[in-house]
C-alpha cells in the first residue's frame, strides 16, 4: 500500500469512527424511530438521485431500499465525512446561499448515521415519497424546464482511447443554423451517454464570429457543471455566423469507443427580445502566471509540501457575479475569492476548501446573494496546492509539480459567471436588492 | 472589463497568509511550503522534474526528465558527480550539466534527457535524479506509475506528432524524446563557430527548433538559439561558438509548435558531442 493510501485510510477510519461514536451517544434514542421509507428516501431522492440512478454518473443507483441497503455503511461513511454529496464550499465563510446547494445539513447527516446504526430498517413502503422524474442520461437536463433546445451544435467525432495520457480534442467546425443574431438565454453541454459522461472531464464550445477576433463562450463544461441559465433580463449576444472552436479534455478511464460526439444545446430569447444586460458567461480569472510571465510559470510545488499563489483582477466596470467555479488539478486544495472594495473593505465572497479535481462544480449564487461589485473592486483569488501524502488524489507526493495541461500537472484559475453593467444599471440593481432586503426585514 | 495584476507573495507574506488562510482550512503545516515568488534573476536553484514515461515497441520503457531553472538571467553549471547524478547508473543516459535560465515564455525545459529501463522494471521501482544548486539538495524520482504515462511519438487527440530528425540528409531518422545521437565526435576550436545541422521531417509546414548547451565547461553562444523552420527543406542549422576547451554536448529539440510542450507530446531530441580545443 502506498503512503497516500495509508494516510487516507487512516484518516477515513478515524473520522468515521469518531463521528459514529459521537452520534450514537448523543441521539441513540431517536435512531430507533428512523426508517428508509419515511426518513432516508426523501434525502437520497433530493440530494443523491440525480447522479445515483441507472443512467447517472454515480457508480450505483440509490433509488430503492434494495439498492440502498447494501451500501448503507458506505453511505454513512461518505456523508459523515462530507465526501458525498460533492459540495466543496467552506460553510464557515463567505456567501452560503446557492441555487444548486447539494450539501446535506448536519441534521440530515446525523439522521442517516443513526438510521444505519440502528440496522437500516426499511419501514413502511407506504411512507415513501412520490418518485421523481429523472431525465435519461442521454436527455437534455434543461428540457423539463425549457423544452427542447432551439439549436444543437455538435463536435466532430472522436475515437476515444481506453488508456494513456490525457487527450485534448480541439476540432473547429462551422457554426450553422441561425439566420440572424440572437440572444442566448441558456446553454447545456452534453457529452454522449454513456461513454462521453465517463471520459469527458471538461470542455468548452467557443464561437469565433466571422471576421472578428473576439470569442463568444457559448458553453463550458466540467464534471458537476453542465448547464447555465442566465437570469431573466440577461443574455449573451450570439452572432449568426462563425466557427465553433471546441476544446474537449478527454481523460482515459479504461473505456474506448469510436465516433464520440459532444453536443451543446442552445436556448434563445424570443426573436425581437433584447435583454437589458449582456453577460460574458463564465469568464476566466487567472490565479497563476500573471504580469507578463508565461501562464503557470509561478507554480512550483515542492515534494511533500504546499504552495500558495494569488492573482488579482481589477473590475473596470460594475458587475454582478452569478457563479464561481474554481479550476485546479490533483494538488488543488483551496481557492478563495475575495472582493477588495474601492473603500478598502475586504470580504470573502466564497471559499472552496475541499477542492476535488474529479469535480468541477459551479456554485450558482442565489439571486439575492449574488455579489454586486462596484467599479474598481479588486477580485483577489488565493489558491493553495497540497502536494503531501494527506491529499488522497495526489499520484506521487515525491514529485516537484509545475504547470501543465495534464491532471498530474497543475494550473489555477477560476471560471466566474459575470455580467458587467454601466453605472445606471448597477445603481438600479443595488436599489432593487436593498428594497428586497428591507421588505424581508419588515416581514420578519 | 477587468485588468489582471500579479500579487507577489514574499517569503514573509506567505508566513503571514498561511495561518490566516491555510491553517483555517485544517491543512497541516508541519511540512515545507514554497513562496510564490519563485522566479528571480539570480540565486535560485534548478528544479529537477520528472515529465513521465512511455513504452517502447520492444517492451522496454523510457523515463523522461526535464528541469526548471528558476533564474531568468543566471545559467547554472552543475558538474556530474555528487551534485548531479542518478540513483541507478546501470542504464545509459545523457545527463545535462548546463542549465539555461528560463526564457519568459517557457514553463520549463521538457524532457532534456531520458533513461530507458528494461521491460521487467517494476512500477514500484524508481530512478532518482539528484541535483544540488544554490545551496539546496533537490531530487525527483522517475517511475512507471500509470498516471504519468506519456503519448509517444504521437498524440491522437491534438494530432501532434514528434518531428523526425536526421543528422545527415540521407541517414536514418529518429522521432521522439529518446533522441538521436550523432555517432562521431565533432571537433571545434575555442572562439571559432562550428556549424551544426539537422534535417527535419513533419507533416506541418513549419516546426520549432531550439538549440541548447546541454553539457560541457565554459559557455556556448548560438547565432540563433530557437527558430521556426520550414519543413519543405527541413534543414535546421546553427553556429555554435565555445568559450573554453573541453567536451561538450549540444541538444537540439524540435516540436510542431512551442505551445505544444505543455501538452507533453510530442517533441524530438538530438544530441551532438563536440571536442573543443584551444
Amino acid at each position: 500500500m502506498s503512503k497516500t493510501e495509508q494516510g487516507n485510510t487512516g484518516f477515513c477510519l478515524g473520522a468515521a469512527l469518531a463521528s459514529s461514536l459521537l452520534l450514537t451517544v448523543s441521539t441513540g434514542a431517536l435512531a430507533q424511530e428512523l426508517t428508509y421509507s419515511r426518513d432516508i428516501a426523501p434525502i437520497l431522492q433530493e440530494k443523491c438521485a440525480s447522479c445515483h440512478n441507472p443512467e447517472g454518473i454515480g457508480p450505483m443507483p440509490l433509488l430503492s431500499y434494495e439498492q440502498v441497503k447494501p451500501f448503507a455503511a458506505l453511505i454513512k461513511d461518505r456523508t459523515v465525512q462530507r465526501i458525498m454529496p460533492p459540495w466543496h464550499i467552506d460553510p464557515t465563510t463567505g456567501i452560503q446561499q446557492f441555487k444548486n446547494d447539494a450539501s446535506l445539513s448536519d441534521a440530515q447527516i446525523e439522521m442517516i448515521a443513526n438510521w444505519v446504526d440502528s440496522g437500516a430498517p426499511e419501514g413502511d413502503p407506504a411512507d415513501l415519497p412520490t418518485p421523481i422524474n429523472i431525465p435519461s442520461g442521454a436527455a437534455w437536463q434543461l428540457a423539463d424546464q425549457l423544452g427542447p433546445p432551439d439549436l444543437i451544435i455538435k463536435s466532430s467525432p472522436y475515437d476515444v482511447v481506453a488508456n494513456g495520457q490525457d487527450q485534448w480534442w480541439t476540432p473547429n467546425v462551422p457554426f450553422e443554423g441561425m439566420e440572424k443574431e440572437r440572444w442566448l438565454r441558456a446553454a447545456e453541454f452534453k457529452p454522449s451517454y454513456p461513454l462521453g459522461k465517463k471520459v469527458v472531464h471538461h470542455g468548452h464550445a467557443v464561437l469565433i464570429p466571422e471576421g472578428e477576433r473576439r470569442q463568444v463562450a457559448l458553453a463550458r463544461y466540467g464534471v458537476g457543471k453542465s448547464w447555465e441559465i442566465y437570469p431573466e433580463g440577461t443574455g449573451m449576444k450570439v452572432p449568426a455566423n462563425g466557427r465553433i472552436a471546441w476544446n474537449l479534455h478527454y481523460f482515459p478511464v479504461g473505456d474506448s469507443g469510436q465516433n464520440d460526439v459532444v453536443e451543446v444545446g442552445l436556448w434563445f430569447y424570443d426573436e425581437g427580445v433584447t435583454p437589458e444586460l449582456e453577460t460574458a458567461g463564465e469568464a476566466m480569472f487567472r490565479v497563476d502566471g500573471l504580469n507578463g510571465m508565461a501562464r503557470g510559470q509561478d507554480i512550483v510545488i515542492p515534494p511533500h509540501g504546499y504552495q500558495v499563489i494569488q492573482g488579482t483582477h481589477v473590475l473596470d466596470s460594475p458587475a454582478v457575479i452569478h457563479s464561481y467555479r474554481p479550476h485546479l488539478h490533483m494538488r488543488g486544495k483551496v481557492m478563495t475569492m475575495e472582493a477588495i472594495y474601492p473603500d478598502g473593505r475586504k470580504e470573502v465572497l466564497s471559499q472552496v476548501n475541499k477542492y476535488n479535481h474529479n469535480w468541477q462544480i459551479s456554485y450558482l449564487y442565489a439571486d439575492d446573494a449574488k455579489p454586486l461589485l462596484p467599479k474598481g473592486t479588486v477580485l483577489q483569488f488565493t489558491s493553495v496546492f497540497d502536494n503531501t501524502a494527506n491529499n488522497p488524489l495526489n499520484p506521487d507526493p515525491e514529485q516537484w509539480v509545475v504547470f501543465g495541461r495534464r491532471g498530474v500537472d497543475e494550473m489555477s484559475h477560476a471560471w466566474v459567471g459575470i455580467t458587467y453593467m454601466n453605472e445606471e444599471q448597477f445603481a438600479q440593481a443595488v436599489n432593487e436588492r436593498r428594497a428586497k432586503q428591507e421588505t424581508l426585514s419588515l416581514s420578519q | 472589463m477587468s485588468r489582471s495584476i500579479i500579487h507577489k507573495l514574499t517569503f514573509s507574506s506567505v508566513l503571514f497568509l498561511l495561518p490566516a488562510i491555510v491553517f483555517a482550512q485544517q491543512i497541516g503545516l508541519t511540512q515545507q511550503y514554497w513562496s510564490a515568488e519563485v522566479i528571480r534573476s539570480h540565486g535560485q536553484p534548478v528544479i529537477p522534474l520528472f515529465d513521465g514515461w512511455f513504452q517502447n515497441e520492444d517492451g522496454s520503457n523510457t523515463l523522461c526528465f526535464g528541469y526548471f531553472n528558476l533564474n531568468t538571467e543566471q545559467a547554472l553549471d552543475i558538474p556530474l558527480g555528487e551534485a548531479n547524478y542518478l540513483s541507478d547508473t546501470r542504464y545509459p543516459t545523457q545527463l545535462p550539466s548546463h542549465f539555461d535560465p528560463l526564457p519568459p515564455r517557457y514553463r520549463h525545459i521538457f524532457c532534456a534527457f531520458s533513461v530507458t529501463v528494461p521491460e521487467d522494471f517494476g512500477t514500484e521501482q524508481k530512478i532518482v535524479w539528484h541535483l544540488a544548486s544554490a545551496g539546496q539538495q533537490l531530487s525527483v524520482p522517475g517511475h512507471l506509475k500509470p498516471a504519468f504515462v506519456l503519448d509517444e511519438p504521437r498524440s491522437d487527440g491534438r494530432g501532434d506528432l514528434a518531428p523526425l530528425i536526421k543528422l545527415n540528409p540521407d541517414g536514418e531518422g529518429v522521432r521522439g524524446r529518446k533522441g538521436i545521437h550523432k555517432q562521431e565526435v565533432m571537433t571545434a576550436m575555442v572562439g571559432q563557430p562550428l556549424s551544426l545541422e539537422a534535417w527535419i521531417e513533419h507533416p506541418d509546414t513549419e516546426v520549432w527548433t531550439g538549440w541548447s548547451h546541454h553539457a560541457g565547461p565554459g559557455s556556448v553562444e548560438f547565432d540563433t538559439q530557437e527558430t521556426m523552420i520550414t519543413t519543405a527543406s527541413g534543414h535546421a542549422s546553427v553556429l555554435a561558438t565555445f568559450s573554453e576547451p573541453g567536451d561538450y554536448i549540444i541538444r537540439l529539440q524540435s516540436i510542431d509548435s512551442v505551445a505544444a510542450f505543455e501538452f507533453y507530446c510530442c517533441h524530438s531530441n538530438a544530441y551532438y558531442t563536440i571536442s573543443v580545443s584551444k
